[in-house]
């Protein structure tokens, strides 16, 4: 695919690439600089990919979340007020994007995973079992509701801190603990058929639910 | 193995303790007292350790190619110049509106940016927002600014321009076929065509399917317009062929529009909730006009 005008995709001259923190490029960018906003993506679009691939679960869907969020983010970004560090505004838009579409295909059932691993082709080798892992991980996060399944990709997933997590989704970071306790408990159960001798009501239920929406 | 003491706390009161939840509750003794003598609560507690793990240890990604194509060229699609100055909705010209009325012209604007709202709000209105008035008095700039307001909600629509080609084919896009799609959308071009087609019956999914009652804002020019500002990022812009149609499988509009290269249209698709701020968008592509 065409990879747009010159200079619009943000080719740097330095050769070492560009050495503006984010913040400087963010501002750059405001004030005009056309390869400013391309640069910031560029640093950190491993890691927003990985967490819409993660919470959508579907690549196409991601790859659209993704591009509609770095849309936003590159008309806002006056908008940015330097609060929290330019990657967690980015994530923050993201995983709006993400919770977005989950919440509006909350109507038609969950179709099936992609059949391959998350984003890569499959390959024949020698680590299937480290993919029949992942197939399960992924299949297993898809039952999660998706404020779990959000709160997991973050923390557990992507290594983000309890307190970043909490800036990116927006809640208390109490919430976000307990989203993630939720989750690791339906994941757990999931994903080694854990059997639980406590009352049944602590296993694959809908406790969250009667404790209000997590 | 000895006899639990007390009741199974559960797996959730143990994922609790391990998150930190329970720390310096009641309930938090309780519980670590329970797993000191209950071996099958241990094991659950482990698991538990060991999911955490086995997440912490799943492969980093990197964002495929293709992909990574798709957000820049997306990217570059975006209207030249300050992202302030793409003034995309209703809410810039009412901010303007308000500190007009406060300051009177709104001499901290950068001329480009002040020509550009302007052309845009006096299109919309009919009459020259940005003339300096400071002496006129705040009854009327009050009046104006509301009524500049209200005029420019009534009046956008009509600054976008109704498409040239309207379809409701309900048509189901892919991400594999939406360029032919549109190349074959746009080959139907009918420069006399009235909004009124959008009630044609639909073609390639069989006839008489049932429009999608979402889109029924969509399917007026009013929220046309307003998606379109939204796309666009400038109000406007006169889309080359919107197609009420699907995507997927779910129903979505395709929004066709012309891009600064003249050799490519930009196809979006979007769903019904597309409108000023949001564009509710489903999939963004560049198209070249050839195949």
């Amino acid at each position: 695919m065409d990879g747009g005008p010159d200079g619009a995709t943000g080719r740097t001259g330095a050769p070492g690439g560009d050495s503006r923190s984010d913040t400087e490029l963010l501002a750059a960018h405001v004030a005009g600089d056309p390869a400013a906003f391309g640069e910031i993506i560029r640093r950190h679009r491993d890691r927003l990919w990985a967490v819409a691939l993660r919470t959508l679960g579907d690549r196409e869907e991601a790859a659209d979340a993704v591009q509609d969020a770095c849309i936003s983010a590159f008309r806002g970004a006056d908008g940015y007020r330097g609060d929290a560090a330019v990657t967690t505004w980015l994530h923050r838009i993201v995983v709006n994007a993400c919770l977005d579409r989950v919440r509006r295909r909350a109507a038609r059932p969950a179709g099936p995973l992609p059949a391959t691993g998350p984003g890569e082709p499959p390959e024949p080798r020698d680590a299937l079992a480290e993919l029949d892992t992942t197939l399960a991980v992924e299949a297993a996060l898809a039952e999660l509701p998706v404020e779990q399944r959000a709160a997991i990709v973050l923390v557990d997933i992507e290594g983000h801190s309890v307190a970043a997590a909490s800036a990116i989704l927006g809640t208390a970071e109490g919430t976000v603990k307990s989203r993630c306790s939720r989750g690791r408990a339906r994941l757990a159960v999931l994903l080694s058929g854990l059997r639980n001798p406590g009352p049944p009501a602590g296993v694959e239920t809908p406790t969250s639910p009667r404790r209000g929406q997590l | 193995m000895s006899e639990p003491a007390g009741e199974h706390p559960g797996i959730d009161a143990l994922a609790d303790l391990d998150a930190g939840l329970l720390e310096g509750t009641s309930a938090e003794v309780g519980v670590r007292s329970h797993l000191a003598v209950c071996g099958p609560c241990a094991r659950i507690l482990a698991q538990l350790g060991a999911t955490t793990d086995e997440l912490a240890t799943l492969p980093a990604l990197t964002m495929p190619a293709d992909v990574a194509d798709r957000i820049d060229v997306a990217l570059a699609a975006e209207p030249a110049g300050r992202p302030a100055a793409a003034a995309e909705g209703r809410a810039r010209v009412a901010v303007l509106a308000e500190q007009r009325r406060r300051r009177g012209s709104p001499r901290w604007l950068p001329a480009g940016l002040a020509a550009g709202v302007a052309l845009l709000v006096a299109g919309a209105i009919g009459f020259a927002v940005f003339t300096p008035r400071g002496g006129s008095s705040a009854g009327n700039s009050q009046t104006s600014a509301t009524r500049a307001g209200a005029a420019f909600d009534r009046k956008a629509p009509k600054a976008a321009g109704k498409p040239a080609v309207s379809s409701a084919s309900g048509r189901n896009y892919t991400p594999t076929t939406l360029a032919a799609g549109v190349r074959t959308l746009l080959g139907v071009a009918q420069p006399d065509s009235s909004p009124a087609d959008t009630r044609a019956p639909s073609t390639a999914n069989g006839g008489g399917q049932v429009l999608a009652p979402e889109f029924a804002r969509l399917r007026q020019p009013a929220g046309l317009a307003a998606c379109v500002a939204a796309l666009a990022g400038q109000a406007g812009v006169a889309p080359l062929a919107v197609d009420f149609a699907r995507y997927r499988g779910q129903p979505a509009a395709l929004v066709v529009l012309p891009d600064r290269d003249p050799g490519r249209v930009q196809a979006w698709i979007v769903g019904p909730a597309c409108t000023t701020g949001h564009r509710d968008l489903r999939r963004f592509e560049y198209v070249p006009r050839r195949g």
